[in-house]
């Protein structure tokens, strides 16, 4: 979870990912935040997130994206 | 039959009189599907066989996809006690199935809207390759049926949605159609998603005033804006665009920011014509603009103008676009050249540069409009790599970027920006283009005269246009902190009713009325 903390710290340093529940129905990360997030999710966590699992649901609170990732680890 | 023309009032009145008295709570979707068959029919001059044939062809694969699904089921209770692999299996041959069946259906809309609306232009561009051979074919030439961009996307996204399951299917052919065909998004959107207007067209609304009310109200705005603003606007845009030859570069200017202008009244007016007449029938169709002459940005203004077109083209084409391999192998290649600050955005400009090619290409089927896409795609994506060094730069001035002054500067520079890339739009031809932005460089003379400023124009006209702008421009800034229509329908009676007879009064003296089959709508024509 601190991996990706970090990862979400460093694409938008003002956010605070603890307790934002509405990043994407917000509209706080836009659509090339979401790909570059995504890219380094990627690559940081050994995943690969497909078209299907871009959904609001999965983006919209780091606990979100978290489970998101462990599910797709369980997968794979 | 256009929603300006003088049958669309009496056609509205009858269906509302048949909503809400004639039919049971149940069956009023009944009542909208006729409607919007009668609307369709008498406004599309090509065969309305071609939705027909959409609207077959995404319930037959909804069906499918069902199907689909349910025998998964099935296995799934059947089999409980076989091995987690064997089950994993099972889904994954289910979901390549759906895909299949989703895919083709796509592939058949595509496949329509292709022939109908880019025949002309394919044929034309095969001729030219093989011009050597001195043989042509005869380019087809086809009546585009109304709205076929709109419901082609529309009928896209359903049939996403219910690969991805983010939808129900609908079973019932004739609400099918109607989702399709709903008569105030057919001709110029918005582009609904299955999920936010099915539901609603279906249920069967009470009558309740608040929604005339509000319906009526908005509609008047919107008649404003297109018969008092848009439709005195054209000409003089016009004018300038047709005989830019004999006009200075300031003058040509001018020229795309009342198109700018005269757009964004036209179709922010018909929006909310078809909103507020959906809202009689207690249905909320989708925002499509929030202000977006106050963007700060040109990207943040494609999140304001269309809002319907662009999220479509964001969830069905660049997202797909930018986590595909090819996006991500691009990816690593930018990485690899540029670092990882640069190499990280690759993906997004791989799937941006395919994303505004064919926004262009939705728009018409012409260079011109491919040429205005790819422009809009290179500003925004030149913007996302250099903004690290704007904002040093803007460090090293001392400019804060939340100052007031800052921000009325970026809205301002975003407005001039979009007038500029209207030339594509606007000029008649791709040359006229070239010489527009020639002009726009080497000949930067002032206007010498009222004419070479208002072409056309007679001064109390003017005075009229500007009035109104002003009463356009001071809605969408209170607007941008607050709701008008709710604080206008908290003022006493006499305040709220004397606002409805002024704008009644202003669209009846000063509206310019013209009938055709779209209505003039600058939308209604992709």
């Amino acid at each position: 979870m601190e991996k990706l903390m970090n990862i979400l710290k460093e694409l938008r340093p003002e956010v605070d990912f603890a307790n934002e529940q509405k990043l994407i129905d917000n509209a706080i990360l836009d659509s090339f935040d979401m790909v570059s997030l995504i890219g380094e999710i990627n690559e940081a966590f050994d995943v690969e997130i497909s078209f299907d699992e871009i959904e609001p649901e999965n983006f919209n609170s780091a606990e979100r994206i978290w489970k998101m990732i462990q599910t797709l680890r369980q997968e794979g | 039959m256009a929603i300006n023309s003088i049958y669309f009032l009496p056609f509205l009145l009858l269906l509302f009189v048949a909503y809400y008295t004639v039919c049971p709570v149940k069956y009023r979707w009944v009542v909208l599907l006729f409607g919007s068959v009668f609307f369709y029919v008498t406004a599309c001059a090509a065969s309305p066989v071609y939705i027909l044939v959409t609207g077959i062809v995404i319930w037959a694969a909804g069906i499918c996809v069902e199907r689909c699904e349910v025998r998964l089921v099935r296995y799934r209770e059947e089999c409980r006690e076989i091995a987690k692999v064997q089950q994993k299996q099972a889904e994954a041959r289910c979901k390549k199935q759906k895909k299949r069946i989703v895919t083709t259906a796509i592939l058949i809309n595509l496949g329509i809207l292709t022939v109908l609306k880019y025949g002309g232009l394919l044929g034309g561009m095969l001729n030219g390759m093989f011009v050597f051979t001195g043989r042509s074919l005869p380019a087809p030439q086809f009546l585009v049926p109304l709205g076929i961009s709109y419901y082609t996307l529309i009928s896209i996204g359903y049939l996403i949605d219910i690969y991805k399951g983010k939808t129900k299917v609908q079973r019932n052919f004739l609400k099918v159609m109607l989702f399709l065909s709903f008569f105030p998004q057919i001709t110029q959107g918005p582009l609904s998603r299955y999920r936010q207007l099915g539901g609603q067209l279906y249920e069967g609304h009470a009558y309740d005033y608040h929604n005339l009310s509000f319906g009526c109200q908005r509609m008047l705005w919107g008649f404003f804006k297109k018969m008092v603003i848009a439709e005195r606007m054209r000409p003089m845009m016009q004018a300038i665009f047709d005989n830019y030859e004999s006009y200075g570069g300031v003058t040509c200017f001018l020229g795309c920011i009342y198109m700018t202008v005269w757009m964004y009244a036209d179709f922010s007016g018909y929006m909310d014509i078809v909103s507020g007449t959906a809202e009689i029938f207690g249905i909320r169709l989708e925002e499509n603009f929030r202000r977006p002459f106050f963007a700060e940005s040109l990207a943040e203004y494609w999140r304001r103008w269309h809002i319907t077109l662009s999220s479509w083209f964001r969830d069905y084409m660049f997202y797909p676009l930018a986590v595909s391999s090819p996006a991500v192998k691009f990816g690593k290649l930018g990485r690899k050249w540029f670092g990882a600050r640069i190499g990280k955005l690759f993906p997004s400009l791989f799937a941006l540069s395919f994303v505004w090619t064919a926004t262009g290409l939705w728009h018409d089927a012409s260079v011109k409009y491919v040429l205005w896409g790819v422009a809009n795609g290179a500003v925004i994506m030149g913007a996302m790599v250099v903004e690290p060094a704007f904002t040093g730069a803007k460090k090293f001035l001392h400019i804060r970027q939340e100052s007031k002054g800052w921000r009325v500067f970026s809205k301002f520079r975003t407005f001039l920006l979009v007038s500029a890339l209207k030339i594509f739009p606007g000029a008649s031809s791709g040359q006229a283009a070239l010489g527009m932005t020639k002009k726009f460089v080497l000949d930067l003379r002032l206007p010498g005269s009222f004419e070479e400023v208002f072409p056309g124009m007679p001064v109390e006209e003017v005075v009229i246009l500007a009035m109104s702008l002003a009463l356009f421009f001071f809605v969408d800034l209170f607007e941008e902190k607050r709701r008008l229509r709710e604080s206008l329908a908290s003022r006493p009676f006499g305040v709220r009713w004397l606002s409805y007879a002024f704008l009644l009064a202003a669209i009846l003296c000063l509206g310019k009325f013209g009938i055709d089959m779209t209505g003039g709508f600058a939308y209604a024509q992709y």
